[in-house]
């Protein structure tokens, strides 16, 4: 007899953090399509505890933060203190390359200028959250 | 009125001088070139007095084109100097390199002038009143460059449909190529509104400009319709071996099939002298057989059922797929190439502001953002006419996401997840089940009496009394 295999649903938790709410919209319009097939895309704002240590599925979470002039090393603190194996992707415009190089130091995986460009990030979340959801890894990249 | 001191010796200096200096009125008409700036577009600057700089002007002539290219970056009434980086087309027999520019505007009202200046600014924009604006202004500049480009690169090719810097508008304009350089059937495919009829028509004026075309609007048409409205090409591609022409079929996979039987024939009869270019929906289908083997029309059974949807009359005959199949340009959807959209919509405003009709002249983040996350199901001919709308409506020549129609500015797209578990709820049901049970509460609330409960819900009882026999009980 053959047993039909255990599946388990695949989750993608994506939380946004910016001031206004156009990458919300953005997010929520173009996520679904960025994920590997047969993922279940959860689009919210980031709150206060989704940073706090000891939450679940955090290697499936994904935030977009939206970095405003002048608070790049701010942002580099706070993913530095952050200790769960989040995703971070930067929403900046005008970018200097040591801000980039900083932003990726600490293990930020792709800048974007504009809602426009998010599509473009289709490939490196896809690869990222294929192998997530095949090991299950809660290992911090780059940590 | 004091008079000022004479023009004529500031000209000859500047004439004198290796200063890119030109001058417009604030509707774009160019009043001064001086002689390096005609060097460096290699013009006669006689040659350009009094023509347009308005962006996107509608103009076969090169010379207009390059004047169109001189036009200040969008922005400019908002700062009063903004610096950009003109890249004029160079199809007029000269290439021309981009060149930094610096764009004043002086006075007021109906004497406004526009100095644009040649030099190495460091400054990108003016001091703009409102934080935030140098983004959007330097943005602005950004997708103004990336247009002149696109201009250059596409020259007379360029369709504004297929405008933009993803992999799917370089694709495209790349087959556009290739089918305007050779002669064959080719099949435009792409969903409803998606610019195909406009792309068509183009290939056909720049494979075959002098060719005779005709347009056929398929799905109006049957065979003698189909018949009359080709007779113009059919009787000199008769009386001449010579002669050649080309049917532009819109909709081919919704025409009826004695139509695309007809079509099928007349191809036949003048081989490739009579040339098909056609469009067709995302996925046409083939028709399905049987075609009896002389392809009698009469053969075909009528299988249209209304309770089975794939036995719709749609498709196309396999012999044009055949004839289609040499070549064919698949059309993206609008929503699956959004970073395309801002360039689109930014050639869009050129264009309308260009027209004349109205001050919208750049569009703001805002509205870009809103038109970037909306997913277009009426595709370009939708944006068209949002952005021809917004450009109409807007009180300043920046467009705010305010000017843009209802539908558009006040989409938010739900958290997929949410839209995705969301069970679905035909209205129709749905106002059922509420009628209903405002009817059973007026019942009980009137103690029975369907007379009463009747006059409380503001209907008649003979009413009351049909909408209960309607609706079995839940």
């Amino acid at each position: 007899m053959i047993e039909r295999p255990e599946t388990t649903e695949r989750v993608l938790t994506w939380l946004v953090d910016e001031r206004g709410g156009r990458w919300l919209s953005a997010s929520r319009r173009f996520v679904a399509t960025m994920t590997p097939d047969g993922t279940r895309v959860h689009v919210r704002p980031l709150a206060d505890d989704d940073l706090a240590p000891g939450g679940q599925n955090s290697a499936t979470t994904v935030v977009l933060a939206e970095v405003a002039r002048g608070e790049v090393s701010r942002w580099v603190g706070r993913i530095t203190r952050c200790e769960r194996p989040m995703t971070w992707i930067v929403a900046a415009v005008g970018l200097t390359n040591p801000e980039r190089l900083d932003l990726m130091r600490v293990g930020v995986r792709a800048t974007v200028e504009q809602p426009e460009h998010l599509p473009r990030l289709a490939s490196l979340i896809r690869g990222i959250m294929t192998r997530r959801f095949a090991t299950g890894s809660q290992r911090r990249p780059f940590a | 009125m004091p008079a000022g001191s004479k023009i004529r010796p500031l000209a000859r200096q500047l004439d004198g001088s290796s200063a890119v200096v030109w001058v417009t009125t604030a509707h774009g008409e160019l009043l001064y070139l001086s002689a390096a700036a005609a060097d460096w577009l290699g013009v006669d600057g006689d040659s350009m007095f009094r023509r347009r700089c308005v962006p996107a002007a509608a103009s076969d002539d090169p010379l207009d084109r390059l004047a169109a290219s001189l036009a200040p970056p969008p922005g400019l009434g908002e700062v009063g100097w903004l610096t950009h980086r003109v890249t004029p087309p160079g199809d007029h027999g000269q290439a021309v390199s981009p060149r930094q520019i610096g764009f004043a505007r002086i006075g007021e009202g109906a004497d406004v002038l526009i100095f644009a200046v040649g030099g190495d600014f460091a400054s990108p924009s003016g001091t703009p009143d409102e934080p935030g604006t140098a983004d959007e202004l330097a943005d602005a500049s950004e997708l103004r460059r990336q247009l002149d480009t696109w201009r250059k690169a596409e020259g007379v090719r360029a369709t504004v449909a297929t405008a933009g810097t993803s992999a799917a508008a370089r694709r495209t304009r790349g087959r556009i190529r290739f089918a305007a350089s050779v002669r064959c059937h080719v099949g435009f495919y792409g969903p409803t509104g998606c610019g195909g009829e406009t792309i068509a028509s183009r290939v056909h004026q720049l494979a075959r400009g002098d060719e005779p075309l005709a347009v056929v609007d398929g799905p109006l048409m049957d065979a003698e319709l189909l018949e009359a409205t080709v007779g113009p090409l059919i009787a000199p591609l008769s009386e001449s071996q010579t002669a050649v022409a080309s049917a532009l079929v819109l909709g081919l996979d919704e025409t009826p099939v004695e139509a695309q039987q007809r079509l099928s024939e007349l191809l036949a009869s003048f081989g490739g002298r009579l040339r098909l270019l056609a469009t067709a929906g995302s996925q046409p289908g083939e028709l399905r057989e049987p075609f009896d083997a002389s392809g009698d029309v009469e053969a075909v059974p009528d299988v249209t059922d209304p309770a089975d949807p794939s036995s719709t009359r749609t498709g196309i005959r396999p012999d044009l797929v055949d004839a289609l199949s040499v070549f064919s340009i698949r059309l993206e959807p609008l929503a699956s190439r959004p970073e395309d959209i801002p360039l689109i919509a930014a050639a869009t405003v050129d264009a309308r502001h260009a027209a004349g009709e109205g001050l919208g002249e750049r569009l703001s983040r805002a509205a870009l953002d809103a038109l970037v996350v909306y997913p277009w199901p009426g595709e370009f001919v939708e944006l068209d006419a949002a952005i021809r709308h917004a450009v109409r409506v807007a009180r300043r020549g920046v467009i705010g996401a305010e000017d843009l129609p209802l539908a558009i500015r006040s989409y938010r797209p739900s958290d997929p997840a949410g839209a995705s578990s969301r069970p679905t709820i035909p209205l129709d049901d749905a106002v059922r089940r509420f009628e209903r049970r405002l009817i059973e509460e007026a019942i009980e609330a009137a103690g029975g009496n369907r007379a009463e409960a009747a006059r409380r819900l503001g209907i008649s009882r003979a009413k009351l009394i049909r909408r209960l026999a309607d609706e079995p009980n839940d």
